[in-house]
């Protein structure tokens, strides 16, 4: 029993490659085929939550599989940071799951079955990143997320996917190359690269080198969309929408920032962080980056680039959340990732269903589409009214602890930015609240026909913003229980 | 009693599902219903001193629900309000998003009052803003978006401001106990955000901007939650400086001067809104137990006359369609009690002993006594008070109507109006004779003397001088004057241009860096096919204008065609026999090089 | 017994066989390919046997007739030419089983017959040159491969092959002539041929300008033939125009051989003690490596032909080798040689994939292949395996040795070359991708892309190449995944031991 569950993380990662290869196979009956992505997805949540209960009592599964390289052997470790992101992942996947399929059909999309397929492996190459227990495992799983996410960004295939998939593998090949050197240097210093909840960097190296390594890392994790690295988020909108959805809003962008919490947390530490001056560094790009990001929203008419935008400023909450160094600022930032993750995936979802259902996606066009599809506008409106962090949804928790956090960790300046940033999240979401639920189009009968989408992609963008509110009323249950063991985890020694 | 125990809040939260699904007079029935509820509850609570804590967030305990004498009384007035303004709206059917958003606000409000901590207030502050923006949005308006969006913005700073100062607080002194703030950043922050709900100059501009754009019961609503609910918060708080007693001043002043100058009636009532907050601030600002009973006293009966003004102004703008003061006129015979009501509230407002207003006015004074200016610059308030009141009463209902000929008499507001109308200022008149009535409800145990001989001097005086310019001045009496601007030209300038900016600079310089990577990529790509050649183009190209200067025209024609040739024909065939020419070269050179490198070793 | 004599046999008995080869196919050229399957597997299988003999008794030394060197011809096999022997092996086999529907297709019918000749002789003189430890005969070796290769890469019957044919002669035969003198000179400085004893006798004379000069002259000849940038020339005219499979076999087993000659004489004749002190060269090499990578796999960005795509490609990878030679470092060193492994394997993969493309579409052209992986699902599968191997995509082998050649030049402190190998990957990114765009995103001329296709898959019915062509193709492709899964056992057991006897150790 016990070396049964000690298995599981792997077979967390096995079950939608297994499904994958299922999809390959199965992939002349549509049925069977996504008969066996939704098996695959329940499954993988069922290993997770399997985990959930040895986790949440403060316990972690290791496991190697077999050795690689020097520095780091193919190894997993889940503790309760990873599950913060496992568990969102295999939640998300299974909803996306079902939006997925309502959404390729609906549009007759081509090659569904590569799609599916590589979505079925980047799942579990995004678990991976969860679960590993060191940097070259997760340099490993970083590696393979780049490529297979890769067909399905350029999914439809015409000339401008074509170029938008260059530049997103360009960037992200990039950053993989930094992640490489930064992954070496590590292990180069110290002779290790497994993760140490506090880190264990201090005193291997000049400060320079620490500077300039962390500065490597930032860069390896270009997914974290960080200004002006962050070019290739937009740009990767132009992939079908559950891919913007599941990808661009949650399993691509948050490997992004989880590798940089890990980095932070596991290798660097806050006390060196601090002691380095990093977290300053880390602040003003961060803050850079949430007004800027919101600035290009405001000026953006097409509804999947703006979320794009609004995604690019969100993450940066995180990071900005880690740079204050202290409790709070940690919590807010960890928090942030479950539940940024499940109040942009609404938003997601809703772009692709008035897609669906109205063939809409410039802002512009969607003048009282509310009273057309009324359940779909009102779930966007909640979840963008959460983004702004207004209740009675999620987002408003990692503000406080963000704001608190900017304060304990003395720097009361990104006070200011994160004040500033909520008024303009609020200058780029109220309007298009205003044009979905108040606005009357031009022509009244430019919107006969348009109804509600298929009930298949109603329910998850209901579930996802049913969860965010929920997520409001009780947050800990379980990710801010899981964030304040993992929090308990890498202040054990000490706070700068 | 633990039944006892349910905020009231939550009542109202809970009544917003049915609203979703009920229709017409059912709606409006059930929002009665649901303000009804809360009432009981803000009264059942009063006296008791039950307390709901939950630990919602890791490291802060919640408090949902905490009674003392002072929220007994706010909660029972706000609940008390919010019913007549339900009431007052259930004339007709409303969009469902309007009374919901009307009972989220009274919600809101009732949980600002009965929070126990500054993380449930904010919450609900931040509710209380949405509440309100569904309000505003739900009015034919025109200007309702615009006025509705600035509106929300203006609250989301605030909101922002006032968790920064929460978080403070939090740091400082470990709990988020609501309690003196220590000075400092944290001091500035929490008194923004609380500023622009309670309408600080310069903070104030959404109040005009967004009330007179509300439909005829959303000001209602609008009018009594959002400002008040700041100057409970202050009170509650307390422990600020002189500074907010002028801040309070000023507004008093300000928001009189502009109330002078405005043709738009609901536009008047919410600059007359900020002067009376005004009082409010500088009362609390005073900081003495009698300063903060002042200021409360001051928010009850402004919740009651303020309130009771917007009504008669509904009324008159609901049945008569017309928002001017310029365009009315004569309506104290159609519309008598509308009229009577009107009367009572704005001399409520002026001050009038024998009305509420008088009973607190005379106490904020009082308590202003401390600090020097501060009394002379509120008299100096409560005498513009008295002239706008009357301009407003006077062109409003007693002048001659405007325009030749005899235009269709309006007919009397309708009987739900009426009903809260006549309640609320019955209200006015009770406490306005029998001071005690609110008197002894309040926390310091203050006690008023409207009827003191002082304080009837002093309104008399205020009255007279008042009566006096309006009667001697003939302009006050004359309308049409419309003041329509504010310092907010100065913010919606601001957010133009920061749309300006990403629209254009922002969005241009980021399609440049992109057009530039594309271009450099583009050549490297060509030149990759083949080196030499490439190489050779670039330096013919390059030499082109030498060429041009020096050689001879069919030279240099002849030049530019290879040159046009070679670029024709790029990337050319890469085979050829060179293997005795490149390769022997190459290999010399190498080998050379080698050598070269040992004779240096 | 036997195994004693194996040694000797991987050598005659091929020779043997190109003779039966021919004699056999006058009466019926069917015969070819089954005896050169059945000489290459034979090679093979005494190949494991001597590697696992090394690994547990230590190098192998035979003498030829049982002449004791310096008179006679040493044959050795140690944990290093073990290696290299397995890998060239293991790819001539996978070439030959390649080989059969692909001659077919490719070469004259009258033709066959000396085609299979001159390839098992190819084999036979890079197996000699890989065992042999006399420096002499090493030359010999060469030149018997060497004029089967110029042979072979004409066999293509094109006017281009001609001209490829006779500009790799006219450059192999200068660098034959320069290892010739760098014998001859080393034979002055010390009167012997064998390996060993020159290593032993050769520190005496290290000052000695005619040792310098034969090292240059060595490490010129070598150079060519290892197709060093810059003396890379010939190599992607060879590659491209040559059939298929020759390409396969050159563009594996030839390079890697000849790597292996230069890293043997560098190593073994002039030790590290020469190479990194007397004459301290490893900068230099290092240098060109990097130029070479970069260059390589520029040039590689600009073609359109994925034969000689794959040709620049092999240009910029064997800069990798050379990289860890210059770096000469045991990590790096291991990583050199993995990679002499892991290219072998991802490169004639990749090779044999185009072969398949030209056999089915007839083209290499890739602006003629667009949504080629429809009709060859597999190959193209194959070929992304492999290509993400050259990217360095972990877990391929491909990574793992760039791991290591990065790991070595960091420990060394060459940080900006050890960028310039990460640019390099970068780059192989490009090149790899330009195929893969086309074959899997490219739409052929007359079908709209997107929506219009439908359910997508195969709409023109898939026409694999046949199965003998497949399954090496296949199998390669998934030993870059095995490989790299497995990769700390090789280090463990092979490459380690290989590169403490090259450094000297041991």
């Amino acid at each position: 029993m016990a070396d049964l569950s000690a298995l599981l993380p792997a077979a967390t990662i096995a079950i939608p490659l297994l499904g994958a290869g299922l999809i390959l196979a199965t992939g002349r009956h549509e049925n069977i085929r996504e008969s066996v992505t939704i098996a695959a997805a329940l499954a993988m949540l069922g290993t997770v939550l399997a985990m959930l209960p040895a986790i949440l009592g403060g316990g972690k599964i290791s496991l190697t599989l077999l050795p690689m390289v020097p520095g780091g052997d193919f190894a997993l470790r889940v503790d309760a940071f990873g599950m913060v992101f496992a568990l969102t992942a295999a939640v998300l996947w299974l909803l996306n799951s079902f939006y997925a399929i309502g959404y390729m059909r609906a549009l007759k999309e081509h090659a569904q079955t590569r799609f599916f397929f590589c979505l079925a492996v980047a799942i579990a190459a995004a678990v991976g990143i969860a679960f590993s227990a060191n940097l070259v495992t997760l340099f490993l799983f970083y590696e393979v997320l780049t490529i297979i996410t890769y067909p399905l960004v350029v999914h439809i295939e015409t000339p401008a996917a074509m170029k938008a998939g260059r530049k997103y593998l360009t960037y992200l090949l990039i950053g993989g190359i930094f992640l490489l050197a930064a992954t070496i240097l590590t292990y180069l210093l110290t002779g290790t690269t497994e993760f140490v909840p506090g880190g264990f960097l201090a005193g291997s190296g000049a400060a320079l080198t620490l500077q300039v390594l962390f500065l490597l890392f930032m860069v390896g994790f270009v997914k974290a969309a960080w200004m002006p690295l962050h070019g290739w988020l937009p740009a990767a909108m132009i992939a079908p929408t559950p891919v913007s959805a599941f990808l661009h809003a949650v399993a691509v962008v948050t490997a992004g920032v989880f590798g940089i919490v890990r980095v932070a947390g596991w290798v660097y530490g806050m006390p060196l962080m601090a002691s380095l001056g990093l977290g300053v560094a880390l602040a003003a790009i961060a803050s850079f980056t949430i007004i800027t990001a919101s600035l290009f929203a405001l000026a953006e008419d097409n509804l999947k680039r703006r979320l794009a935008y609004s995604t690019v400023s969100q993450l940066s909450y995180i990071l900005l959340g880690v740079s204050m160094l202290s409790v709070a600022g940690m919590t807010g930032a960890m928090v942030h990732i479950p539940f940024h993750a499940f109040m942009k995936i609404t938003l997601f979802f809703v772009a692709g269903a008035v897609i669906v259902a109205a063939g809409r996606e410039r802002i512009s066009d969607m003048k009282g589409l509310g009273r057309k599809m009324p359940v779909t506008a009102l779930m966007f409106s909640a979840a963008a009214i959460g983004i702004c962090g207004l209740p009675p949804l999620c987002g408003i928790h990692s503000k406080i602890f963000l704001m608190v956090g900017a304060v304990e960790g003395g720097m009361p300046v990104l006070l200011l930015v994160i004040i500033a940033s909520a008024v303009l999240n609020a200058a780029y979401f109220l309007p298009i609240i205003y044009t979905m639920l108040v606005d009357r189009p031009a022509d009244p009968h430019a919107l006969d026909g348009v109804a509600e989408p298929p009930l298949i992609m109603l329910v998850p963008i209901v579930l996802t913003a049913a969860l965010s509110v929920l997520f409001f009323f009780n947050p800990s249950v379980p990710f801010m229980d899981l964030v304040q063991i993992a929090i308990g985890e890498i202040t054990a020694g000490g706070l700068p | 009693m633990t039944m006892i125990a349910l905020p009231p809040a939550f009542i109202c939260l809970a009544g917003l599902i049915p609203v979703l699904v009920l229709r017409g007079s059912a709606r409006n029935a059930w929002a009665v219903l649901t303000g009804a509820a809360a009432l009981l509850a803000a009264l059942a609570l009063a006296g008791s001193s039950t307390e709901l804590a939950v630990s919602l967030l890791p490291g802060i305990e919640t408090v949902l629900l905490q009674v003392d004498p002072m929220r007994s009384l706010a909660g029972a007035v706000f609940a008390l309000a919010g019913l007549l303004t339900l009431v007052y709206a259930a004339c007709r059917e409303l969009p469902a998003a309007e009374t919901m958003g009307m009972t989220a606000s009274l919600g809101a409000t009732l949980g600002i009052v009965y929070a126990g901590d500054l993380i449930t207030v904010f919450l609900f502050w931040e509710l209380l803003a949405l509440a309100s923006l569904s309000i505003i949005w739900s009015s034919e308006d025109p200007g309702s978006q615009g006025a509705g969006y600035r509106y929300l913005l203006f609250h989301i700073f605030g909101g922002a401001c006032l968790l920064g100062g929460i978080a403070y607080t939090v740091v400082t002194t470990g709990s988020a106990a609501i309690g003196p703030v220590a000075a400092g950043p944290g001091l500035l922050l929490m008194l923004t955000g609380i500023g622009v709900n309670a309408a600080f100059i310069p903070l104030h501009t959404w109040a005009p901007d967004a009330y007179p754009r509300a439909s005829v019961a959303g000001s209602v609503a609008l009018c009594i939650f959002t400002t008040k609910a700041a100057v409970f918060l202050l009170a509650a708080i307390g422990g600020w400086g002189v500074a907010v007693a002028y801040m309070g001043a000023a507004m008093a002043l300000y928001g009189a001067v502009f109330a002078l100058m405005q043709d738009d009636i609901r536009r008047l009532l919410s600059y007359s809104i900020i002067s009376q907050v005004g009082y409010m601030v500088a009362a609390i600002g005073a900081g003495t137990a009698a300063g903060i009973d002042a200021g409360l006293a001051h928010m009850v009966n402004d919740i009651l006359f303020k309130s009771l003004l917007f009504m008669a102004a509904g009324a008159l703008i609901y049945r008569t369609g017309c928002m001017r003061l310029s365009g009315l006129g004569g309506l104290a015979r159609p519309m008598p009690l509308t009229t009577a009501c009107a009367v009572i509230g704005g001399l409520a407002l002026a001050g009038l002993p024998g009305l509420n207003g008088a009973v607190s006015k005379g106490m904020v004074i009082e308590a202003a006594a401390g600090v020097p200016y501060l009394p002379e610059m509120l008299l100096a308030g409560a005498v513009v008070t008295v002239i706008y009141v009357l301009r407003f009463l006077w062109l409003a209902f007693f002048r001659p109507a405007p325009g030749t000929g005899e235009p269709a008499l309006p007919r009397e507001a309708p009987l739900p109006m009426l009903v809260a109308m006549g309640l609320t200022a019955a209200l006015c008149l009770a406490i306005g004779l029998f001071p005690d009535l609110l008197t002894g409800l309040l926390p310091g145990g203050t006690h008023a003397h409207p009827f003191s001989p002082s304080h009837l001097i002093e309104s008399a005086a205020v009255f007279a001088a008042g009566g006096a310019l309006f009667l001697l001045l003939r302009p006050l009496r004359s309308p049409g004057w419309s003041f329509a601007s504010d310092i907010d030209r100065l913010y919606i300038a601001a957010g133009k241009g920061v749309f300006w900016f990403s629209a254009h600079p922002l969005d241009r310089m980021a399609g440049a860096i992109g057009r530039i990577t594309g271009i450099l990529v583009d050549t490297l790509k060509k030149a990759s096919q083949n080196p030499p050649v490439a190489g050779r183009i670039a330096g013919r190209t390059l030499a082109l204008p030498v060429v041009r200067a020096l050689a001879d025209p069919e030279a240099a024609g002849a030049y530019e065609a290879s040159l046009a040739e070679m670029q024709r024909t790029y990337p050319d065939e890469q085979i050829g026999i060179w293997g005795g020419g490149y390769g022997i070269v190459f290999v010399s050179i190498v080998a050379f090089l080698y050598f070269i490198f040992d004779l240096l070793w | 017994m036997m195994l004693v004599h194996l040694p000797v046999f991987l050598v005659t008995i091929p020779i043997v066989a190109s003779l039966l080869i021919l004699a056999a196919g006058w009466h019926d050229r069917r015969f070819c390919h089954p005896i050169a399957l059945a000489t290459v597997l034979f090679q093979f299988g005494a190949a494991v046997v001597l590697l696992f003999g090394v690994m547990r008794g230590g190098p192998i030394h035979y003498h030829v007739g049982g002449w004791a060197p310096p008179l006679g011809i040493e044959l050795v096999i140690d944990s290093f030419n073990g290696f290299i022997l397995i890998v060239i092996l293991l790819l001539s086999a996978a070439a030959v089983v390649y080989a059969k529907r692909s001659v077919e297709k490719e070469i004259p019918a009258d033709k066959t017959v000396s085609f299979y000749v001159l390839f098992q002789l190819l084999i036979t003189g890079l197996v000699g040159m890989t065992i042999t430890g006399d420096i002499f005969n090493l030359y010999v070796f060469l030149e018997i491969s060497s004029i089967s290769a110029y042979t072979l890469i004409s066999a293509a019957r094109r006017p281009h092959s001609y001209v490829a044919s006779f500009n790799y002669l006219v450059l192999g035969s200068i660098a034959a002539g320069f290892i010739l003198l760098g014998i001859g000179n080393l034979y002055v400085a010390t009167g012997s041929l064998n390996m060993r004893e020159l290593a032993v006798m050769l520190p005496a004379s290290y000052e000695l300008a005619t040792v310098h000069s034969a090292f240059l002259f060595l490490m010129i000849g070598f150079s060519i033939k290892a197709a060093v940038f810059p003396l890379h020339l010939w190599l992607p005219d060879a590659y491209a125009e040559s059939p298929s499979v020759v390409t396969v076999l050159i563009s594996t087993v030839m390079a890697k051989v000849s790597v292996y000659a230069l890293f043997r004489i560098l190593f073994t004749v002039f030790t590290t003690a020469y190479i990194l002190d007397s004459f301290p060269v490893t900068g230099i090499v290092l240098f060109i490596a990097a130029v070479a990578i970069i260059a390589g796999a520029v040039l590689a960005i600009g073609q359109d032909d994925l034969k000689r795509l794959l040709a620049y490609s092999s240009v910029s990878q064997i800069g990798y080798i050379m990289f860890a030679l210059g770096v000469a470092n045991q990590i790096a060193l291991e990583g050199g040689l993995l990679h002499i492994l892991g290219h072998a394997v991802m490169k004639g993969c990749l090779f044999m994939v185009a072969g398949l493309i030209i056999y089915r579409m007839g083209t290499s052209r890739l602006s003629e292949l667009k949504g080629v992986a429809k009709t060859m699902p597999v190959s193209c599968a194959a070929f992304a395996l492999a290509g993400a191997s050259m990217i360095g995509i972990p877990p391929t082998i491909g990574f793992m040795s760039k791991y290591y050649l990065v790991l070595g030049a960091f420990e060394a402190g060459h940080y900006l070359y050890a960028a310039v190998l990460l640019v390099g990957s970068l780059l192989a990114a490009v090149y790899i991708w330009k195929f893969i765009e086309v074959a899997y995103f490219g739409h052929p001329h007359g079908e709209e892309h997107g929506h219009a296709a439908g359910g997508g898959r195969n709409d023109r019915g898939k026409r694999e190449a046949p199965l003998s062509m497949l399954a090496p193709v296949v199998t390669l492709a998934l030993l870059c995944l095995i490989l790299g899964m497995g990769v700390e056992v090789l280090m463990e057991n092979v490459i380690g031991p290989a590169v403490t006897l090259l450094l000297g150790g041991a």
